[in-house]
């Protein structure tokens, strides 16, 4: 029963939901699509209180022990439930509150994506080198669209920006269509695996 | 004794700290001093401008305000030109978080900026609801039950006390779905544009927009504005300019740098090649 009763669970979402798509009948759609998906919604929400329930506990385990970087450790669990018992007690539009997230999160956030900006155009000037043909289309195409999709290449030359536009639109776009019809069906077929019962990974290693 | 590096050998191996430091002077320059360089419109700015423009007066749109703290840069110019131009024709916003927590931050300083120009009133004619885990499973759900998962508004105030709220019970009352987050358009796809077919519009940022793309060419959704960029032109055709024009300066001149960086290498590596020292540049 230990493998049998999860098998049904998941036969019945996953074949509930998928019926939802096709079938109009309300006892489908609405009775037992529609509440699985509430469901679901339900139960991400217990997923992010569980990893913030194992974030705690693998970083209070450290903060304990004085392991590696302990004082990081203490300073994320400040960080988490200062920030979640601010909210809780005060609520969200507390002022204190937003004047955290707009002074600290905001701009530690942007500054590590911002980054990759540095990383990026050093990175371009280590590797962009017109080795072979292949290399040679591709820094081309970098550089039309690096230009193109900016004012100061746009000014040195008007047409760089359609160019950019046609190679986003045509080269770029059938390149990415087939990466997503190859991820699609290669997800349709996991997916009709997992509710038929053949794919058991998700059982854990006694189910498999 | 170390040898002398020839001059082609020194355009191979500017130092990443030279580097770095010149960026960052190209980006902080135009920020403190902006040039103010000319904007062409994108299709798919152009488009999704039309689109919104097109919508009948009294219309209900939903828009799921994605915006997280390290994409904000790139979504919050573009949230806020499009919000102008939509609470210009008086159109009736539904906002939803289905990629960030963060969300309703961002959407609290909207409404406490933008939306009080427009005297908009809230519950009759922009509605905030919480925020639900989940993802693309939320988004199916919201699609699907709307009532059902937002049985309260995001500050706790029953969804029957709210007009707008009222008004719909799933994604067919709503004349379009645009949404703002750093991801691409696929889920908005596959759960709304796919099954029900209401229009959409995607706005998202730079790493983003190749996958949107894609769905932009094939005409499943509407209109794509991309990155800053995109940004920028949207505030040039709502007539309002913002920090995302201002910004396009930075990105212009840090373009234009790393441009000239890749002639620079390449001249160091055909000028070496030919001596047999072609190497990595440091």
């Amino acid at each position: 029963m230990r493998k049998e009763v999860p098998l049904i669970v998941t036969f019945i979402a996953g074949a509930g939901i998928m019926a939802g798509f096709f079938l109009q009948a309300p006892l489908v759609k609405v009775s037992l699509s529609a509440n699985l998906l509430n469901w679901a919604v339900i139960i991400s929400a217990f997923a992010l209180a569980l990893g913030a329930g194992n974030l705690t506990r693998l970083h209070g385990l450290n903060l304990s022990r004085r392991g590696k970087n302990w004082a990081l450790s203490g300073l994320l669990l400040l960080g988490l439930w200062g920030f979640f018992l601010l909210g809780l007690v005060k609520g969200p539009t507390y002022s204190s509150y937003t004047y955290i997230f707009n002074a600290v999160l905001v701009p530690g956030s942007a500054t590590v994506m911002a980054l990759n900006g540095f990383y990026i155009i050093s990175a371009c000037y280590r590797t962009f080198r017109m080795r072979s043909w292949q290399a040679t289309l591709m820094v081309l195409t970098a550089v039309v669209v690096a230009l193109g999709r900016v004012g100061i290449g746009q000014a040195m030359w008007p047409a760089l920006g359609p160019i950019s536009d046609w190679i986003n639109r045509y080269p770029n776009a059938s390149a990415m269509r087939g990466i997503v019809i190859g991820a699609a069906l290669g997800t349709v077929s996991l997916g009709i695996r997992v509710i038929l019962g053949i794919e058991r990974g998700h059982l854990g290693a006694e189910g498999g | 004794m170390k040898p002398s590096l020839s001059f082609a050998e020194r355009l191979g191996r500017i130092d990443v700290r030279v580097i770095h430091f010149l960026v960052a002077l190209l980006i902080l320059l135009p920020l403190i001093r902006p040039v103010g360089l000319p904007t062409q419109i994108s299709e798919g700015t152009q488009k999704a401008y039309d689109t919104f423009d097109a919508l009948p007066p009294g219309s209900t749109i939903l828009i799921d305000y994605s915006i997280g703290a390290a994409c904000a840069p790139e979504l919050e110019p573009q949230a806020t030109a499009w919000m102008h131009h939509l609470m210009a024709k008086r159109t009736k916003i539904v906002l939803t978080f289905v990629y960030s927590a963060e969300g309703p931050i961002f959407a609290q300083k909207m409404l406490d900026t933008v939306a009080k120009e427009y005297n908009y009133e809230y519950g009759k004619e922009i509605v905030m609801t919480p925020y639900r885990a989940g993802q693309e499973t939320a988004l199916a759900a919201i699609a699907r039950d709307f009532q059902g998962v937002f049985p309260q508004d995001y500050y706790g105030a029953d969804s029957s006390t709210l007009p707008l709220m009222q008004e719909i019970q799933d994604i067919n009352d709503f004349a379009l779905v645009a949404h703002l987050a750093n991801f691409g358009p696929d889920i908005y796809v596959r759960q709304i544009g796919a099954p029900y077919g209401v229009p959409i519009v995607c706005g998202t940022t730079g790493v983003c927009s190749p996958l949107a793309q894609a769905y932009f060419a094939s005409g499943q959704i509407q209109g794509l504005v991309a990155a800053l960029g995109g940004a920028a032109e949207y505030e040039v055709l709502v007539g309002k300019p913002g920090p995302a024009a201002a910004m396009m300066d930075a990105q212009s001149s840090t373009h234009l740098f790393a441009v000239i960086l890749v002639v620079l290498c390449n001249i160091s590596y055909f000028l070496t090649r030919k001596s047999g020292q072609a190497g990595q540049g440091r």
